[in-house]
């Protein structure tokens, strides 16, 4: 990894803190007409798989999935419009929280439904297979998910016809209240792979460095034609299921641990311990990105609602209707 | 500056909670992410954090003033020697 791919993971996790944060205080304020799932604390999952994709590749997301726009390329502040229901959001403001989509990019859905992804993703990758592309699809799920049927179906059809995807298991240990202590029987998820003949390994999600490596192998994988890979990255969900969730279910203590293995922190000090940047560098950058996010927070703000004569824009499929 | 904080929407289907202990008194200093109220909600009772760095400048509603519709103002967090027109303030919230 070059100096400017390593300043680009801390930057691409920094944006996505930072949007978190900001989203969290406009949801207690009642900008936010939905719900909404945070994703404060993987955020190296997401920026160190997508660092390895070409803007052609896709993913499909989940209702946890404003950092895994951010990390493909979308536009802070059309991200956040759209969270907050606005017509200058990457839908018109019509899709929300769980509906962003944004082909253009390559982002084809934070989809609500709890594996609803990862058919998608098996189709995606069998797309770019029969046109002889070498396009790859990434899925993200969670934990919860990978007990789900269509993980199953998804990763057996699509190592039985080679097909390009990779599919990243956040790991963060709950699906909504449920430990993967008490749903899950097994230590590591990734040994899954093995009852479908296809490659899998687990990392550690917070190490972006670990997460970067192993999409690195995967993607180049997916694109030679060997085939998919299960990536289980483990993490923590910091915050509740979803805004407002007090999160009786776990301790104090077991939250406060898990903060302390902090990505960004863990990333800015493997940079400042290599020289790759300084205290200085890191001030300015993170002032810099502490703008763009304060920045996109007053552009989704102050931007209008869709009005009636939106209600037809984006449907039916025709890319010609999608907002630039 | 002073921030106004409001009764926060904890969730899609809260409409209003009520007080139940502020954590804080008018005066005290408190950081961003420090406890600062908790509310009860339509679901269970939940522990507020601060949003702002400040002092706790004024406390607007209590425990004894009921159900309180979400996003009404609850108290206002500024800086130790700010004065603040509460009217100008919270004129925009009515």
């Amino acid at each position: 990894m070059n100096r400017e791919m390593k300043i680009g993971l801390l930057e691409t996790m920094l944006k996505i803190r930072k949007a978190e944060l900001q989203l969290a205080v406009m949801f207690k304020n009642g900008k936010i007409p939905s719900g909404a799932h945070l994703y404060e604390g993987e955020e190296a999952i997401a920026a160190g798989v997508c660092a390895n994709l070409r803007t052609d590749d896709q993913i499909t997301s989940t209702h946890r999935g404003h950092g895994h726009c951010i990390a493909k390329g979308m536009e802070p502040r059309r991200m956040m419009a759209e969270v907050c229901a606005k017509s200058t959001g990457c839908c018109s403001g019509k899709g929300g929280t769980m509906h962003m989509f944004d082909p253009s990019i390559g982002v084809m859905g934070t989809i609500g439904i709890v594996g609803g992804g990862m058919p998608i993703a098996t189709g995606l990758g069998l797309a770019a297979k029969l046109q002889g592309t070498d396009r790859v699809a990434v899925s993200f799920f969670g934990d919860g998910a990978s007990n789900n049927g269509a993980f199953h179906e998804s990763l057996n059809m699509a190592s039985l016809w080679k097909l390009p995807v990779i599919y990243v298991c956040e790991n963060n240990q709950f699906a909504t209240s449920v430990s993967v202590k008490r749903s899950t029987p097994i230590e590591d998820i990734s040994v899954r792979a093995i009852g479908y003949g296809m490659s899998g390994v687990t990392v550690d999600g917070n190490k972006v460095d670990e997460t970067y490596a192993a999409a690195a192998d995967a993607v180049a994988r997916a694109r030679r034609g060997d085939g998919p890979t299960l990536i289980e990255c483990k993490t923590y969900r910091i915050r509740g299921h979803f805004e407002g969730d007090d999160a009786i279910y776990r301790s104090k203590e077991e939250v406060q641990a898990a903060r302390e293995r902090d990505p960004i922190e863990y990333w800015k000090n493997v940079l400042l311990g290599d020289g790759t940047i300084s205290e200085q560098d890191f001030i300015d950058l993170n002032e810099k990105i502490e703008q763009l996010i304060a920045q996109a927070a007053q552009f989704a703000d102050e931007s209008s609602y869709p009005t009636p004569e939106d209600a037809l824009k984006l449907c039916g499929g025709n890319p010609s209707l999608l907002v630039k | 500056m002073a921030n106004v904080v409001v009764m926060p929407r904890s969730g899609q289907t809260m409409e209003e909670g009520t007080i139940v202990e502020w954590l804080k008194k008018e005066g005290d200093p408190i950081q961003s992410g420090e406890p600062l109220v908790v509310i009860m909600s339509d679901k269970a009772n939940l522990e507020i954090e601060s949003d702002y760095t400040g002092v706790l400048k004024k406390i607007l509603a209590g425990p004894d003033d009921g159900d309180i519709e979400c996003l009404t103002p609850i108290a206002v967090i500024g800086e130790l020697d700010e004065v603040i027109n509460l009217n100008a303030l919270l004129a925009e919230y009515k």
